[in-house]
């Protein structure tokens, strides 16, 4: 019986998705939630924070990983996440830095600590192995410090080109 | 747990921070670019707690550097990290000053790098250890430490950095005195060139303790070291206590034991030296009971402890005597890799403990292969010793010996195995080395080396080594022309050894021959050694594998030292005639000696017992005074087996069942405790056969008496046969 039961989110932008309940219950927040109501209604729970796009993301990961529980990622990082994670997961995370960063947000926000190590460990793949100026360039991130940082910075960057 | 899910606009807090190099917050910041969401969207908690995380330390620093708010998530990750490992060999000294005002707990290894550049610098490090030789950069680290301001160090460690006395005395007197007096609650100072406990920590702060160590470096003034001893962290006990212990000028037993006492609440080391305190009564009265208790508390953590613990059940050492117990220990302390446990284990299943290890030579050979580990000479010589002498496998015993021919043990060894297996190969190969070996004695030998015969030819004056190596290319090949050498060149050593060479030949367990034995020997009479006259008895009295005995030649021989009265050489041949029940002759040579050799009179007992037994030798055949005087031959340490047999075997015709059950119950206990002596099995064998003490099992004897003759006890295959044959005879009887 309690397969078949399912669960009602509402996204930011107002996109319904149904989805089981044992599939949802991966999220610790809509877990809490779901503890509060009264389980023989289909819950509507608004997910304020979360936009259907990242959103229809974590139901496609919840989706797959409620049955096939994901592994722990190495820490720190020896080499490429792709080297430590399945393949389901590799084409999971084949999407761009905008959508990657709402889904840290998203994650972060529904309390799927699986979900969001995969993305975090993603993002620490990508800073690994790179200078500071080219993880600026990666990312566009500006060099803010002022100029007398910025002499001090350039000074004890030297290692950053050596190493 | 995951961190706090709202979102922070801003909230790294400067006014907090010491970072001089950084603006205040929102001066001068540039807009936040589209693609720049990655670090000002996502939670500064998140991104330290849940990414920094899968970085390692170097790509965190690498991070920090990128950009203000980078740096405030470094500071965030740093707040939520304990430990930082700062290998300085990987960091500039501008990172340097980075971390050193970013961390708390900091931790150089191998730091080269120079101190001098971090002068004047304000650390917020709590824990800070520094480790390694800093090879050429001590001054700089001594400068560092004295000018840079600590504000909150509490840990400060700073180990094998060659630092002495004076140096210490500098960092510790320095800028910074009152903050350590205030925050220090630990200084490690272990394994420094220092004198530095002679320091007075009384104005420090109540909790303070120190770690030291290495107290063999410590300066000799003793005076100094006492200062702080109220002041030593419990692991520092140890080292304290080892330094009392074992250092000639500062030995002191009383101190070593109070602190070994102190050190025993975490380092069950201490025990070990406790136990053997109370083991030898340093300062504490000998007490083995006490002994084996200390080393039992630390037989689960050290192996010495758990050696001496089955050395205590082994010998009775305050615990009763189990040598049940005693291999348990040995087997646990071989598990911990003690050397001298896995030899006595490898050693108890070559040769089997009675009634605790059954002789078991694979399990021995598996022990010699972990011994392999630790002493590998030993561990190959033992292994080919087991394939070749136990279990008769020559080609693996020679792959053994084969692996060191360089030590003359082996060679020996590898050369005589090859021989035993027929191996032409080996064997030449073998003697290829002992022939060069003594090439290059005799070239190397200058001029000198040769002295002038009677005759006027020249001879080589030997040197021991080259005696040595003749000796051993004699007993693997007699015929070797080498030797010649050694008949030519008449002096005391060439006599020796060819007669060495007769004794080998005479008593050689595989290479006996009589041939060869006698030739030697005669050879070592013609120039009137002694010893080759005591062999040549010697060989006629008991043979080489059964043949060359004569006992008119042995009775020609024995005179020549009855008229010298040479007790130790007449002694010998009388139990030698004793063995080969020549007792007449035994009785005159036993009778001579027993005044130096007390022990002669149980071998005179004995034959006195036969002779009334038998009525021999002039004596009237009396069985109770038979008894008696076999009776008088058992000693304790059964250097007459036959003694007890015989008492036994007439007190039980005789039904004196007390006296029989008194000398065959140890008999039977003896010949359980040497499953491999074939004379044992012998007398087991008498004792079914007899119904003696044990139950009459004809079977069982037989199978005994066969199993001693194989082993090439010659009685056990005389008495074999004959049984047979009167086995046989009575079922043809029987059946006709």
């Amino acid at each position: 019986m309690s397969e078949t039961k399912q669960v009602e989110l509402t996204s930011k932008d107002k996109v319904s998705f149904k989805v089981d309940r044992d599939v949802i219950l991966m999220s610790g927040l809509v877990k809490d939630m779901l503890e509060e109501g009264d389980e023989d209604e289909t819950p509507i729970i608004p997910i304020p924070n979360v936009d259907s796009k990242p959103l229809q993301k974590v139901i496609e990961y919840c989706q797959y990983h409620h049955k096939e529980p994901a592994q722990e990622i190495e820490k720190p990082l020896k080499g490429k996440i792709e080297d430590v994670i399945c393949d389901w997961d590799k084409k999971f995370l084949e999407i761009d830095q905008s959508l990657l960063i709402e889904l840290i947000m998203a994650a972060n926000y529904l309390n799927i600590k699986d979900l969001l190590d995969l993305t975090c460990a993603k993002v620490a793949s990508m800073i690994k192995g790179k200078s500071p100026e080219q993880i600026r360039e990666m990312f566009g991130i500006e060099n803010d410090f002022t100029p007398e940082e910025e002499a001090k910075i350039r000074e004890e960057n030297k290692w950053c080109e050596e190493a | 747990m995951l961190s706090k899910r709202t979102r922070r606009e801003d909230s790294c807090d400067h006014s907090e921070s010491d970072d001089r190099y950084l603006p205040p917050v929102g001066k001068q910041r540039k807009i936040i670019s589209e693609t720049n969401r990655l670090l000002h969207e996502i939670d500064s908690d998140v991104f330290s707690e849940h990414i920094l995380k899968y970085l390692d330390n170097l790509e965190v620093i690498r991070f920090s550097l990128v950009s203000t708010r980078c740096r405030e998530i470094f500071r965030n990750y740093q707040a939520r990290v304990r430990e930082f490992l700062f290998v300085m060999e990987r960091f500039t000294e501008g990172e340097t000053r980075v971390i050193f005002r970013e961390c708390k707990t900091i931790i150089c290894v191998n730091c080269g790098f120079k101190f001098s550049n971090m002068l004047n610098y304000e650390s917020n490090v709590v824990n800070m250890s520094i480790y390694g030789e800093i090879e050429g950069a001590k001054e700089e680290l001594i400068t560092f430490l004295t000018l840079c301001k600590f504000n909150n160090l509490r840990t400060l460690v700073l180990q094998a950095l060659a630092l002495n006395y004076e140096d210490f005395r500098h960092i510790l007197d320095s800028n910074f005195i009152d903050l350590l007096k205030k925050n220090l609650r630990l200084l490690d100072v272990m394994n420094n060139r220092t004198g530095y406990i002679g320091y007075l920590f009384d104005s420090f702060h109540p909790d303070f303790k120190i770690v030291v160590g290495s107290f063999s470096f410590w300066e000799s003034d003793k005076n100094k070291y006492y200062y702080c001893f109220n002041r030593l962290h419990l692991h520092s006990y140890f080292d304290v206590a080892t330094f009392f212990y074992s250092n000639k000028d500062f030995q002191d037993y009383k101190k070593a034991f109070h602190f070994f006492t102190l050190a025993s609440e975490n380092e069950p080391k201490a025990y070990e030296f406790i136990g053997y305190m109370y083991y030898k009564g340093r300062y504490v009265a000998k007490d083995y009971k006490t002994a084996f208790e200390n080393y039992l508390k630390g037989a689960e953590d050290v192996p010495n402890c758990t050696l001496n613990v089955a050395m205590a059940f082994e010998n009775g050492h305050g615990v009763e005597k189990d040598w049940v117990q005693a291999y348990d220990y040995y087997r646990k302390a071989a598990n911990q890799n003690n050397v001298r446990a896995i030899k006595k284990m490898a050693r108890g299943y070559q040769e089997g403990v009675p009634l605790v290890l059954p002789q078991d030579f694979k399990t021995a050979i598996y022990y010699y292969r972990i011994l392999e580990r630790f002493e590998k000479e030993e561990a190959h010589f033992q292994i080919g010793h087991i394939y070749e002498v136990c279990l008769n496998n020559f080609k693996s015993a020679a792959s053994y010996f084969e692996k060191h021919l360089n030590n003359s043990n082996f060679l020996y060894r590898y050369t005589r195995v090859s021989k035993r297996a027929k191996d032409q190969n080996g064997f030449e190969k073998g003697m290829e080395i002992y022939r060069k070996e003594f090439e290059i004695l005799r070239d190397s030998g200058n001029k000198t080396d040769l002295v002038k015969k009677e005759d006027g030819h020249n001879q080589i004056n030997f040197t021991d080594p080259m005696l040595d190596t003749l000796y051993f290319i004699g007993i693997l090949d007699a015929n070797n022309g080498l030797l010649q050498l050694l008949f030519d060149n008449i002096s005391e050593k060439t006599t020796d050894i060819i007669t060495k060479l007769g004794d080998f030949y005479r008593s050689d367990q595989f290479f006996a021959n009589g041939e060869d034995a006698k030739r030697f020997y005669e050879a070592g009479v013609s120039r009137g050694n002694k010893n080759a006259i005591f062999g040549l008895a010697f060989m006629c009295i008991s043979g080489v594998k059964g043949k060359f005995k004569d006992l008119e030649a042995a009775i020609k021989f024995t005179s020549l030292f009855l008229q010298t009265n040479e007790q130790s050489y007449l002694f010998k041949l009388g139990l030698e005639y004793f063995y080969e029940k020549h007792y007449t002759q035994a009785m005159e040579c036993l009778t001579k000696t027993k005044d130096t050799y007390p022990e002669a009179q149980y071998y005179i007992s004995y034959i006195e017992g036969y002779y009334f037994e038998k009525g021999k030798g002039g004596y009237k055949q009396n069985v109770y005074r038979a008894i008696d005087y076999y009776k008088a031959s058992c000693t304790p340490n059964f250097l007459i087996p036959f003694g007890y047999y015989k008492c036994g075997k007439l007190a039980c015709k005789q039904k004196y069942h007390d006296l029989a059950f008194t000398v065959l119950k140890p008999l039977v206990a003896q010949c359980q405790a040497n499953p491999s002596s074939p004379l044992y099995i012998y007398i087991m064998a008498c004792l079914y056969q007899g119904g003696y003490y044990l139950d009459t099992n004809q079977m069982e004897a037989i199978k005994l008496f066969e199993t001693s003759a194989k082993m090439g006890y010659e009685r056990a295959g005389k008495t074999y046969k004959r049984v047979l044959e009167k086995l046989n005879n009575s079922i043809t009887s029987n059946y006709f």
